[in-house]
């Protein structure tokens, strides 16, 4: 690609060789050999990524470093750049380099960035244009990188979840046991056969007094589950780009998603709007698999209720401790209220984005009115967004 | 800084200017219209400070001040005289001849490169400058040697090119 100083001499060249006809002047024409010197200079570089490294993970708000080597062979003046992603700010360093190559050189690109939203990226090829020494000609190119990062939320610490008065008879899971599970030894009860028992917890002597088939059935081994809704409806994405709803209630979801997988609780999801589900599980794994889903999390639209419907058989299976995190004056409270009398629900409510608009005041009094319906009869708990989260 | 290309594009401007009013000064011509009522057009490059002070426009201005130097070694200024002799101003002819003499042009290579020099630094960054000045004097340098290299060898150079482009279009295909 031409540069302006190659039109330039272009033109020069065009210009001494029109005067220097119309003169019939060899003299004029020959001067032409000047810019066309400069315009057939050489140039081009062959550009390769000799070491990349870099931090993999870090948080919202972290920084990561990037530290690349390049080795350029040729000649012209080199421009290489590293984009970033828009959520990415760079602190200390440069991820644009700029040198004349002769010959052989080694190009370093080192910074360290500030990631202000999470998500996996996987940062651009670098990206390089070499111009002529004359600066006539400019040609642009790219190199493979493979810089990954993984940009998680903070998890907060949350030493204990206050018991919470309510309806529900049981919503604390910590002092509950799963409904469903590997069977212990204790004994519960002896109930009639169901299609899908084993046999060897028939009691045959039950069996033979009440003429029909009878199992022992025994406490199941772990804790309760809990279960989140997340909310993922474009509301949620009130606020910047950065911070807005959505991204407090993914902080929210992991930190939940810590604690319980963490003590023991099989802990289940499901993004309300995006579809995804996650069944109940216990453990680590379960944990990085929930986080590693929050990460990808880009919202879409679907109401409560068809939420709820959804993840039906699960609930009614392991009834678990219905966790919902949402926008309060956004949903419908009937349906939370409903489900509240099948099984333990507790309400997140997100708050704080409101601007001190007639708008905004009116939207506060709305969710106020419905936190205060959700708590007389379930439970509700409000986080602002604009703090960092201390649990309740 | 930004505008630093600028400086040493309008001192590059008044260099080639002043180049050119000594050469005009050394010619017939000069007796003619007084170099000094020329200096005013030394601030053309001034005027344009906003984009390139070396502009075509100011080039063409001091083109325009060679041209009693270089016409009368072109074949058109030769059938001028002819044409005004033969149709009778002989007078006229010889008096034309006598002002606009032949004389070689050496600076004007040097005002064409500095020309050059300041289109390269255009929006540049100063680093940079003296790359582009080194390469506008080198090419000023090695013009004469190739254009004698030229001379000699037209043919064989004629012959170059040919290859060349034959090989070009071979290579395209593939």
């Amino acid at each position: 690609m031409m540069r302006k100083a190659g039109a330039s001499l272009v033109k020069l060249i065009v210009y001494l060789v029109l005067f220097g006809l119309f003169l019939t002047s060899p003299e004029l024409i020959k001067l032409a050999i000047i810019p066309a010197i400069l315009l057939v200079l050489p140039f081009g570089v062959k550009v390769r990524v000799l070491k990349e490294e870099w931090d993999e993970k870090t948080i919202v708000g972290g920084n990561f470093s990037v530290n690349i080597l390049i080795d350029v062979v040729g000649l012209g003046v080199l421009r290489i750049r590293h984009d970033l992603p828009e959520f990415f700010e760079v602190e200390n360093g440069s991820n644009f380099a700029e040198c004349i190559v002769i010959g052989r050189r080694v190009v370093k690109l080192k910074y360290t960035a500030k990631a202000t939203k999470r998500g996996i990226y996987k940062l651009k090829d670098l990206e390089y244009e070499v111009e002529s020494l004359s600066k006539t000609f400019v040609k642009r190119g790219v190199t493979n990188s493979s810089v990954t990062v993984e940009v998680k939320h903070r998890i907060p610490k949350i030493r204990k979840i206050k018991e919470v008065r309510g309806r529900a008879k049981s919503p604390i899971p910590g002092i509950d046991i799963a409904k469903i599970g590997v069977p212990g030894t204790d004994f519960r009860e002896i109930r009639e056969y169901l299609p899908g028992d084993s046999m060897k917890f028939v009691n045959w002597k039950a069996t033979a007094r009440r003429n029909k088939l009878m199992v022992n059935q025994y406490e199941v081994e772990g804790k309760k589950a809990v279960w989140i809704f997340l909310d993922s409806n474009p509301y949620m994405l009130h606020g910047t780009s950065v911070k807005n709803y959505l991204e407090s209630a993914i902080e929210v979801a992991n930190a939940l998603a810590y604690y319980y997988t963490f003590r023991g609780h099989k802990v289940g999801l499901y993004i309300v709007g995006d579809g995804r589900i996650f069944h109940p599980d216990v453990g680590s794994r379960q944990f990085r698999r929930i986080s590693k889903a929050l990460l990808e999390v880009e919202g879409g639209r679907e109401s409560f209720e068809e939420a709820v419907e959804k993840c039906k058989k699960f609930l009614l299976l392991y009834k678990p401790l219905v966790v919902v995190i949402t926008r309060v004056e956004r949903v419908k409270l009937d349906n939370l209220i409903k489900l509240s009398k099948v099984m333990p629900v507790q309400v997140i409510s997100l708050k704080g984005l409101y601007e001190e608009s007639f708008s905004g005041i009116v939207m506060e009094a709305v969710r106020r009115r419905a936190v205060t319906l959700l708590r007389s009869c379930g439970n509700c708990v409000e986080v602002d967004v604009n703090k960092s989260i201390v649990w309740w | 800084m930004k505008e630093s290309w600028k400086l040493i594009s309008l001192i590059s401007a008044e260099v080639s200017f002043l180049l050119t009013l000594m050469t005009y000064s050394s010619s017939s011509l000069s007796y003619i219209v007084n170099p000094l009522f020329l200096l005013p057009l030394s601030i053309v490059p001034l005027l344009r400070w906003n984009k390139n002070p070396f502009s075509f426009e100011f080039l063409t201005i001091l083109l325009a001040i060679y041209i009693p130097e270089i016409f009368p070694s072109t074949p058109l200024y030769t059938s001028f005289i002819n044409a005004i002799y033969f149709a009778g101003f002989d007078n006229v002819a010889r008096y034309i001849h006598s002002i606009l003499v032949p004389q070689p042009t050496p600076i004007l290579p040097l005002v064409i490169a500095l020309f050059c020099f300041s289109q390269m630094i255009e929006r540049e960054k100063i680093q940079y400058v003296g790359v582009a000045l080194l390469l506008s004097l080198t090419s000023y340098l090695i013009y004469p040697f190739l254009l004698l290299s030229l001379k000699s060898s037209f043919l064989l150079a004629f012959l170059a090119v040919g290859i060349l482009a034959i090989a070009c279009w071979m290579l395209k295909l593939d």
